[in-house]
């Protein structure tokens, strides 16, 4: 079941309903229902998978609960090792199995040896890499002592598939989503308004920005080597504004629906277009995604090896780029996607003090909007090997962006109005909670702006293309 | 809570007054048939005669071509234009190979082509009038309600098209795609024949005798590339065809063998602007005959 879908409206107004109908006196019953609620919405896509969904989830639950139980350390460490490994097995077997063998068996063809492992017809479940990262997490914080295990089972399943969330993303944190399924909530007034804000907001990117787009950037991508240089980079930009309107889009929708449910999720996107170099960017895009490996890959590693300094911090943010790119697709050119963008963070950090000195050289707009410009020609050029089928697509994608036509007029132009609208739109409200607070404006007029949103969404609507992250 | 409750009940109503305002606009609109002032040719058929046929050639013409229309579609278009137009004396119908290919019966159920289709035609068919077809009604409806709830449209002429004009050069990129979607399914299986699409035809030829029309069936030229990757079984069973209503005094122009050169095609089976100019000039002289 996707947000932008005829069905989602009608389980999400009976969700509504009868969520609040039993009331926040009956708490117990009240998270029993949602995680009937979420199970329904996951089986919608696939039933078979609602089945390893549950084996996960209840799994790491008593994994936690071992680890929270015993005070040896030993077996904590046992615990949390075996915890992790079935983990990542799981995922590792549906994502990244077949990408393994392939790799294996040209290897070893490679150098004269015949290997003969076959590949398998899997079907990615829906999600798998969100819920997995978030009860990866849950085991780690226990682990760690950062939250005490929940002893209540129907509290911990919601958590892991609670379904605003559920299939892609934010990835919320234990730490903060827990307390507010196990504390009563009360229906909020202005957070229920401001959730219905969000999600006609999350509608309007993506069913009128993204999916709109999305036709345009296929075309492009797709018959590359039809275009010139300069519509392959209208493309790449298009490619930007599609993937952030769609996922931007969905983590708004799911904010959206946890408001009125009376949950506060956390944010996930921050305008990451006016990003001054990849470091921010990072903290502006997919914020859940960044401060996860932050958390649990590159401040491990780190410490661990800090007494090699800067070099163990190089090879941390190398090594967390690259497990990013792959986390996204197994797939060579997400990971080279990842490498490009370490690097990038590499040679920033390494720069840090030559970047100061030469910023208090030049008037500050100059060096803001040269430096905004760079971080988002670096990211539209990365997003080549994001959005290409593989490394030779991209690299030819590439080859024919650097050519002579790029100085033609570019042709699909008529979508670039929509960019341009979402573009200010953003710019406008930039220091609002959300894109429709439109403060010291009538209500009238806010009125005839929601309404007109609606209407927008309605005749784009019914396209139901699939977010562009459900593939991760 | 009940706060929340008035305010969205408030919004929802003020969008469903505005939804029915719509409505009832388009209601009274939406079954006017249109006067072809001044048209005596009326020019009918897919997406090769769209791009073709330049009525500024031919006096007193209008081309209401539109792609991926079958002799279903236009059959349903000429009974709802003609009785309206009596002064079109004369109708040219394109008539070529994949005009029989049973891909255009697949056209409105989950085709990329079906919201087009249905966003032309919501006005003149209803989903039972593609019986025996196989109709996605759902879709149809969300079309539906689309065009009529959603804005206030003072014409509701989708179904009339219009000659397009291609700008200049051969795309030559793309046969094998072209060719499948024309003659094969997603197994690479040969589509075959629709029987429903030639029995169309047939009652467009029994309609044109019966109000007097002059029907011209025209074979457009096509790029030779193209012409050599027709299947078999299409062309055996155009040719029967052709041949079936010559028979039967109907008025055939087959183009489709005319060695023309590369710069008059867009792709391999449309023409382009420079094209369509010499084409139409051709079928200009023949009718001035």
């Amino acid at each position: 079941m996707v947000f932008n879908s005829v069905a989602f409206i009608i389980f999400f107004l009976l969700t509504f309903i009868v969520y609040w109908l039993i009331g926040s006196k009956n708490k117990k019953l009240q998270n029993i229902f949602l995680l009937f609620a979420s199970y329904v919405f996951y089986a919608w896509w696939d039933w078979r998978f609602l089945s390893l969904l549950i084996f996960h989830s209840t799994f790491s639950y008593w994994i936690s609960t071992r680890i929270s139980n015993t005070d040896n350390e030993k077996s904590k460490k046992s615990f949390l090792t075996f915890g992790i490994v079935l983990s990542i097995l799981i995922l590792g077997f549906f994502k990244y199995y077949n990408f393994f063998a392939e790799n294996l068996n040209q290897l070893l063809f490679g150098i004269g040896f015949k290997s003969s492992l076959v590949t398998l017809n899997l079907i990615l479940p829906l999600g798998i890499s969100f819920f997995t990262f978030k009860i990866l997490s849950y085991m780690l914080d226990v682990y760690r002592g950062t939250i005490k295990a929940t002893t209540d089972l129907s509290e911990y399943l919601l958590f892991v598939s609670f379904f605003p969330q559920l299939v892609a993303g934010p990835i919320e944190r234990a730490t903060t989503l827990l307390p507010q399924i196990e504390k009563e909530r009360t229906f909020n007034y202005n957070q229920a308004i401001t959730g219905s804000k969000l999600i006609i907001w999350g509608l309007f990117k993506k069913v009128v920005i993204a999916d709109t787009c999305a036709g345009y950037v296929a075309d492009i991508f797709n018959n590359y080597h039809l275009y010139t240089a300069s519509t392959l980079l209208l493309g790449t930009i298009y490619f930007a504004y599609q993937v952030y309107a769609d996922f931007s889009g969905y983590s708004d929708i799911a904010i959206g629906v946890g408001k009125l449910l009376g949950f506060e999720l956390m944010q996930n996107f921050d305008k990451p277009f006016i990003s001054k170099n990849i470091t921010e960017f990072w903290r502006r895009w997919h914020n859940s995604l960044s401060t996860w490996f932050n958390d649990y890959i590159f401040t491990p590693f780190f410490t661990r090896f800090r007494d090699y300094g800067n070099k163990a911090m190089y090879m941390g943010i190398i090594l967390t780029f690259v497990l990013s790119g792959l986390w996204h697709g197994a797939s060579w050119h997400y990971v080279f996607f990842g490498v490009l963008h370490g690097s990038a963070i590499v040679v920033e950090t390494a720069l840090k003090k030559k970047r100061k000195s030469v910023s208090k050289k030049i008037k500050p707009w100059l060096y803001n909007n040269l430096s905004m410009a760079l971080t988002f020609s670096f990211v539209l050029i990365t997003w080549i090997y994001f959005r290409a089928n593989d490394m030779v697509h991209a690299t030819n994608y590439l080859n024919r962006l650097f050519s002579a036509s790029i100085i033609q007029m570019p042709g699909k132009l008529q979508y670039l109005p929509w960019i341009a609208l979402l573009i200010l739109w953003e710019y406008w409200q930039r220091k609002s909670e959300h894109p429709l607070v439109l403060k010291g404006i009538p209500t009238i007029i806010r009125w005839v702006i929601y309404i007109t949103m609606v209407f927008t969404i309605l005749y784009y609507f019914g396209q139901e293309q699939a977010f562009y992250y459900f593939q991760f | 809570m009940k706060e929340y409750i008035k305010k969205v009940t408030l919004f929802s109503f003020c969008i469903i007054i505005l939804m029915l305002m719509n409505y009832f606009f388009n209601l009274s609109r939406v079954n006017k048939k249109p006067i072809l002032k001044g048209t005596t040719i009326l020019i009918a058929g897919d997406s090769r005669v769209m791009t073709a046929i330049n009525p500024d050639s031919i006096p007193n013409s209008r081309n209401i071509a539109q792609n991926s229309e079958s002799y279903f579609l236009t059959y349903h278009k000429l009974k709802f234009i003609l009785p309206a137009n009596p002064q079109i004396k004369r109708l040219v119908i394109g008539f070529s190979y994949p005009s029989f290919s049973a891909y255009m019966d697949r056209l409105y159920y989950k085709d990329i082509a079906t919201t087009d289709i249905f966003s032309r035609l919501y006005p003149i068919m209803l989903p039972k009038d593609f019986a025996p077809l196989k109709v996605d009604e759902t879709k149809y409806y969300q079309v539906y309600f689309k065009q009529m709830l959603l804005l206030p449209h003072l014409k509701h002429e989708q179904y009339l098209g219009e000659f397009t004009k291609l700008p200049y050069g051969l795309n030559k990129a793309n046969l094998e795609s072209v060719v499948k979607r024309h003659y094969f399914d997603e197994n690479n299986k040969n589509i075959g024949i629709s029987r429903t699409t030639s029995a169309y035809l047939d009652s467009i030829i029994n309609y044109c005798n019966k109000q007097n029309i002059n029907l011209t069936l025209v074979n457009i030229p096509f790029q030779k590339d193209y012409l050599r990757s027709v299947p078999n079984n299409y062309i055996v069973f155009y040719n029967s065809k052709k041949e079936e209503l010559i028979k039967r005094g109907v008025s055939i122009l087959d183009y489709s063998q005319m060695e023309l050169d590369n710069k008059y095609f867009k792709d391999y089976n449309h023409l382009d602007l420079e094209g369509a100019n010499y084409f139409t000039s051709l079928l200009k002289t023949e009718f001035e005959k």
